[in-house]
């Protein structure tokens, strides 16, 4: 097996790479400024140069969360456009024989919807500011099911969850939640301050996936994702008061947690339904985030100096 | 009234339907433009052509689009080819400072099953009808796309809803042509034979038509006095069965109605679709023009045209 990546530079892009170096699958990345993939002619160029690749993992896209997706909507929505329609072009011009394996987003969920299940993936209002990036998920599963139905090509898509690890965006203002709570607490740890807080009462619920778990399970289902749509997490959810406590004592700190009720944190609860994972694919990932927060925390305290100021768009 | 208004899909139905009204408008200069004047699918031309004509706004009616069978056949290239143009129209908008753009949707796009009549805030609450949905998903993609659009750059994007339009200039091509073009064109060319005509399914279908003209009044309108981020639909209401539009195309053409055969076996299609489109016509007070009248001057038109080389997209 040979592997193409696309936003193997990135964040999960990172996890990938090192899980396949250890599972000595052999794998080609490539960074934006190599190939620009909003450009055509360089989509194609790297999918030309990478012909005898036979799985096509395509992870880029262009998004941040806080409220970058509220100043830049159209920005996300043009750059993910073009990025999402030049992938499966190159894919079908030049690489028809490999399998595309894209990841979703919960986010481009119906806003209302109360079971994630991947059959109603396409369909209800998208409401928030992450609409724009929200529908250029949409248009990349719309994508895959046109390519395959148009040219017989073998695509899948899979839906992750907030998924949180090194290597990911720690910025308070581009950062989800767990990763902003990450930072911090660990930066409230350093500097001994005596009080954190966190927006709502921390009775909201969301589902969490530590990233490299994500990835192991994406190189499981390689061979047997046909033509699919799957959601990719443990499928129940962990409160934020949950979350926040495991990362504070996990960073060290000892101070106060105060969750403020009057910040607005969005809709009460949202987690996936994963009865296909569990019963079609036989796979079932656990709730658990407390290893793989404790590894995250001292990943991030440990390169804190070059991290805390670190902003994800120059 | 805008000086210069570009108006992109002239050829096509709706766009020379402006063109034909042109005169009503003498303060304005149109500048229509077809696929070999510019493939708006490709960024530099569509940049390019609009830093050419400099307009002030653009009447975006260029789609690829096509019947049942050419939508089953080449899904990829309908979402494909749609989007890029959406894209390119807004982007050229954005960057060469047009002051309006009108995009264009169309009610094929609304769920299957949304409730009848069909307002727009139903867009994106269920599956389009499974023939089309590649289509259907490009035509929801410009509702995030203008408020994308607006809310990022302020720019004044407007998206206006047709439905089953139909005139001079319409596509009678076997693959591409909707019913009532369907149907004109092998009445015309079988009308000296006895033999039956068959039609899908058992003509019980309601649908709605608008006239090629009012269509083009209505955009001119909204042209000048709607500004709203909300999708509007702007077609006419008037509802006729498959059969009813059968038998007056057959007595209009002076075809014996008893050579039109309904195979009951094949499907028929959804049984009713209609839109609302209230709150256009209390904003305009729009009159439409009766379903029968712009039918015989289709007509009219079709058989005067038949036979001279390229007047009739065959």
């Amino acid at each position: 097996m040979r592997v193409l990546i696309t936003g193997g530079t990135g964040f999960i892009g990172k996890h990938l790479q090192e899980e396949l170096s250890q599972r000595q699958i052999e794998f080609v990345v490539f960074s934006k400024r190599d190939y620009d993939l909003t450009v055509k002619e360089q989509a194609e160029a790297v999918f030309a140069s990478n012909r005898n690749a036979d799985v096509i993992l395509h992870f880029a896209c262009y998004q941040a969360a806080g409220d970058f997706p509220a100043k830049h909507p159209a920005e996300q929505f043009h750059i993910n456009n073009l990025i999402h329609i030049n992938v499966l072009e190159s894919w079908r011009k030049l690489m028809p024989h490999a399998k595309l394996i894209a990841v979703g987003s919960t986010c481009a969920y119906p806003s209302r919807l109360k079971t994630l299940v991947e059959d109603r993936f396409m369909f209800g209002e998208i409401h928030g500011s992450v609409y724009a990036y929200a529908f250029t998920k949409r248009l990349l599963y719309t994508g895959i099911t046109a390519y395959n139905d148009q040219f017989q090509l073998n695509g899948s898509y899979i839906i992750p969850p907030t998924l949180f690890g090194e290597f990911d965006d720690f910025n308070e203002a581009t950062a989800h939640v767990s990763s902003a709570l990450i930072a911090r607490f660990v930066r409230a740890a350093l500097e001994n301050l005596e009080e954190v807080e966190i927006w709502g009462d921390g009775s909201q619920v969301r589902e969490f996936l530590y990233v490299k778990d994500f990835v192991r399970a994406v190189l499981d289902l390689i061979k047997p994702l046909n033509h699919d749509i799957l959601n990719i997490g443990p499928g129940k959810g962990t409160t934020i008061k949950k979350l926040a406590i495991t990362i504070s004592r996990a960073a060290g700190f000892n101070g106060r947690l105060f969750f403020n009720p009057n910040r607005y944190v969005g809709i009460k609860e949202k987690f996936m339904n994963t009865g296909k994972l569990e019963q079609k694919y036989k796979m079932h990932l656990s709730v658990d985030i407390s290893e793989g927060i404790k590894r995250t925390v001292a990943w991030y305290a440990q390169h804190y100096d070059e991290l805390k100021n670190k902003r994800k768009f120059e | 009234m805008y000086k210069k208004i570009l108006v992109t899909g002239g050829m096509g139905v709706l766009g020379s339907a402006v063109e034909a009204i042109v005169s009503k408008y003498p303060q304005s200069e149109f500048v229509f433009s077809g696929s070999k004047d510019c493939n708006l699918t490709k960024f530099e031309e569509t940049i390019t052509f609009v830093e050419k004509h400099k307009p002030d706004a653009i009447i975006h009616t260029a789609a690829v689009a096509g019947g049942v069978q050419y939508s089953r056949k080449y899904p990829a290239k309908l979402l494909r080819d749609n989007i890029l143009m959406n894209i390119n129209v807004l982007e050229a908008a954005r960057l060469m400072n047009v002051q309006k753009t009108i995009m264009t949707l169309s009610t094929g796009m609304y769920p299957e099953n949304a409730p009848n009549p069909i307002k727009e805030e139903y867009i994106h609450n269920g599956p389009p009808h499974e023939s089309n949905y590649s289509y259907s998903f490009a035509k929801r993609l410009i509702d995030p796309s203008i408020k994308a659009y607006r809310t990022e750059y302020s720019i004044n994007a407007i998206g206006l809803v047709s439905n089953g339009i139909f005139g001079e200039n319409m596509n009678f091509r076997s693959e591409e042509a909707v019913m009532v073009g369907a149907l004109i064109r092998r009445f015309y060319e079988n009308k000296d034979s006895h033999e039956d005509i068959t039609i899908w399914g058992d003509g019980s279908p309601l649908r709605e038509y608008t006239y090629s003209n009012d269509l083009a009044r209505a955009f001119m309108w909204c042209l000048d006095h709607y500004d709203d981020a909300q999708i509007m639909n702007i077609g006419s209401t008037e509802e006729h069965s498959v059969k009813e539009v059968a038998y007056m195309i057959a007595e209009i053409m002076g075809i014996d109605q008893e050579r039109i055969v309904f195979d009951t076996s094949k499907p028929s299609g959804i049984l009713k679709k209609s839109t609302d489109n209230s709150k256009f016509v209390k904003l305009s007070g729009f009159q439409y023009t009766p379903f029968r009248i712009g039918l015989e001057r289709t007509i009219q038109w079709f058989c005067e045209n038949y036979d001279k080389p390229g007047q009739v997209r065959l």
